[in-house]
């Protein structure tokens, strides 16, 4: 770290540009030139787009039935420019069993798969880094009883403990929101501890302990700010693992409940429809792929950008 | 290395007594008493004391997880409620279809993971190399029960009448006769490791085929079996092809790779002798680390393809309160998991020599 600052201002004199850009806009513009991070950007900001506006661009509601027109359950999309007859009414990806516009459905269920990542990981982010930050700075026994309990709940398949958990505290989005959260805590903690351990013999904690620094404002002013790099980029693909995991758990009827629409409860509910009418199959899956691929490239930029190896 | 293995069996014994704590505690926090669950309207009192008493619902917390756990040492899983059946039967029924599944899983993605991983490297930033990272976060993005039915959909619907149609579900073609072994061997009142055997080995279909001779069924089981090890392979595939192409990137730009190439050997050599074996540690463990995925992606993957695996069983079990099935499941998969995990540790401290003598 002291042979890069040196470095840095050594430069200063010859290029005066380079020492302006403070850590945060130089990961940014790496960022911002990283190509998947770019698709991924694109992507999300699609999606929140579409999920701040659901209740403007989606043509019904969510629990609409459409009758218009003599058009069945289970109708297949009917798109005027494409040679529909004018007289049915525009369904860009037609009707599931219960006459409710899927495009309305998919829209609407931009905002739920959101909520459900960020709030998800969000939470077992700070329980995660909490008990991580904690074993890691303690050590000794606190980092045994910590760390290995933290084995034995990865003992488990993540998706089944989820599902065991949502038999505990019962079906439903709230409870499939705590399940997800639960199960991914040790991998935050895990991350965490590790980024800790590698910091705390650093001198500059030792410094802060010899000004008579508590633990408690070591531990929250020195050492876990630098250690959120790794945090921030397994927390970015941690969204897009909790919505695809959500997903799974209402698509076996564990997770969010009828009438809501959940992209994984839609694949779920008309999943016997397959041969019939995959179209009602098509588009709630491809929802998911695109939002979860979104956080997935982010989270590859993200990496590259804060790789502290790339800084070159 | 002995002593590497004792050890590691050492700490694996706190584990599993954790996953035993954690699976009693489990069932016992499922809300609703089990005795209403099952008897439904006719839960009287009466009828309910004596349900309890039979499963021994009333004696106190320590006492049921010692007989739990005393019981569970003799490979006794007690019976289930809804059946009334022994749930290792039930155990050794439904566990042959997942670790088919999972075994050919495992396969697939370990042989196009690396594959790909190994050939990207090589080729860094050509077509192949950008196409396969594509498929690569694709691959992770993709819900896998939903590419199952995608899939169901194009190889039964769209290629049927072409020699790619593929069932798209159940283990075998309805009415195909594949005798169960238990009957043809007249063992019906077999008991213990014998019986657990028999049934186990009787729904190995594929094995199951082999020992009757009968190949047209296995290769009818095999075919079954295609579409859903795809499925459920998408996900590790993608997460050891990239992997395997970090890994062999990393080895390529050290010392003895450059000596390898300035001694003059062949690219074949250069690859396949000292970047790949070296690469291989990271590899090993990656492959191993995905069993979890797959086993949780088999739950759902049953589910899509209507098989009748562990997982399919585990959900019927948990929304008819079946303890004792919820409890026994969880248990045997945790196991697994951690026997697998054990032979990762192993391979990892064969393939690298500096981990057996830490």
């Amino acid at each position: 770290m002291a042979a890069t600052t040196t470095a840095s201002s050594a430069q200063t004199v010859k290029t005066p540009s380079v020492s302006i850009q403070s850590p945060f806009r130089r990961t940014m513009r790496r960022l911002l030139q990283h190509r998947s991070a770019q698709i991924g950007l694109v992507l999300l900001g699609f999606i929140f787009l579409v999920a701040l506006l659901a209740d403007v661009i989606s043509p019904y509601t969510y629990e609409d039935q459409i009758r218009e027109g003599g058009v069945k359950p289970r109708a297949v999309p009917c798109i005027h420019a494409l040679g529909c007859e004018p007289e049915k009414p525009q369904l860009w990806m037609g009707l599931d069993s219960n006459r409710r516009d899927i495009l309305s459905r998919v829209i609407h269920g931009s905002r739920l798969s959101l909520q459900i990542g960020f709030v998800t990981t969000a939470l077992s982010l700070v329980v995660g880094t909490l008990l991580g930050a904690i074993a890691g700075y303690a050590g000794e026994t606190i980092d045994n009883l910590i760390m290995r309990t933290m084995d034995i709940f990865q003992a488990f398949p993540s998706l089944l403990l989820a599902i065991a958990i949502v038999t505990v505290l019962g079906t439903g989005l709230i409870n499939t929101l705590l399940a997800v959260a639960i199960v991914s805590i040790p991998t935050y903690a895990r991350i965490v501890r590790a980024a800790v351990m590698s910091v705390k013999e650093l001198e500059y904690i030792n410094a802060s302990r010899a000004l008579g620094a508590s633990p408690m404002r070591i531990l929250f002013t020195r050492l876990l700010p630098n250690s959120m790099t790794p945090v921030i980029i397994a927390g970015t693909l941690g969204v897009a693992g909790t919505i695809l995991e959500a997903a799974g758990l209402s698509f076996l009827g564990l997770g969010a409940q009828p009438p809501l629409p959940e992209w994984g409860l839609m694949l779920g509910e008309e999943r016997a429809s397959v041969f019939s009418a995959p179209h009602l199959l098509v588009f709630p899956g491809l929802a998911i792929v695109i939002t979860v691929l979104a956080f997935n490239l982010l989270g590859d930029g993200l990496r590259d950008a804060l790789d502290p190896r790339n800084k070159a | 290395m002995g002593q590497f293995i004792i050890r590691r069996l050492f700490l694996l014994v706190f584990v599993v007594i954790g996953i035993f704590a954690v699976t009693f505690a489990l069932a016992r926090l499922i809300p609703g008493d089990p005795c209403t669950a099952m008897l439904g309207e006719k839960a009287t009192p009466d009828k309910c004391a004596a349900f309890n008493e039979r499963f021994g619902l009333n004696d106190s917390i320590p006492v049921q997880f010692a007989r739990y756990l005393q019981n569970m040492t003799r490979g006794d899983f007690g019976q289930s409620i809804k059946d009334a059946r022994n749930v290792t039967d039930i155990i050794a029924e439904r566990l042959p279809m997942t670790i088919e599944l999972t075994i050919f899983a495992t396969l697939i993605s370990a042989i196009i993971g690396v594959a790909l991983g190994v050939v990207s490297s090589v080729r860094q930033n050509s077509a192949i190399d950008v196409i396969s990272m594509i498929f690569a976060n694709a691959g992770v993005s993709i819900p896998i029960f939903w590419l199952g039915l995608m899939l169901a959909y194009f190889f039964a619907i769209t290629l049927a009448g072409t020699f790619l149609q593929l069932p798209p579900s159940a283990r075998i073609t309805p009415g195909a006769d594949l005798p169960n072994l238990l009957k043809l061997w007249k063992m019906e009142d077999s008991t213990g490791l014998q019986r657990f055997g028999t049934i186990f080995l009787s729904n190995s279909y594929l094995l199951n085929a082999m020992i009757q001779g009968k190949w047209e069924i296995m290769w009818d089981a095999l075919k079954h079996l295609i579409l859903p090890s795809i499925a459920v392979a998408t996900v590790s595939t993608s997460i050891i092809a990239r992997m395997t192409r970090g890994a062999m990137l990393d080895v390529f730009t050290q010392d003895y790779v450059r000596v390898a190439r300035a001694k003059g050997l062949s690219e074949r050599m250069v690859v396949l002798r000292h970047a790949f074996r070296n690469a291989l540690v990271p590899i090993v463990t990656v492959i191993g680390l995905q069993f979890g995925g797959l086993l949780g992606g088999a739950v759902l993957t049953e589910t899509t393809f209507g098989l009748p695996g562990v997982g399919t069983k585990l959900i019927d079990a948990i929304s008819s309160r079946d303890y004792p099935v919820v409890q026994a499941f969880t248990v045997v998969i945790a196991l697994l998991l951690v026997l697998v995990n054990l032979l990762v540790d192993i391979s990892y401290a064969y393939l690298n020599p500096r981990i057996r003598v830490q």
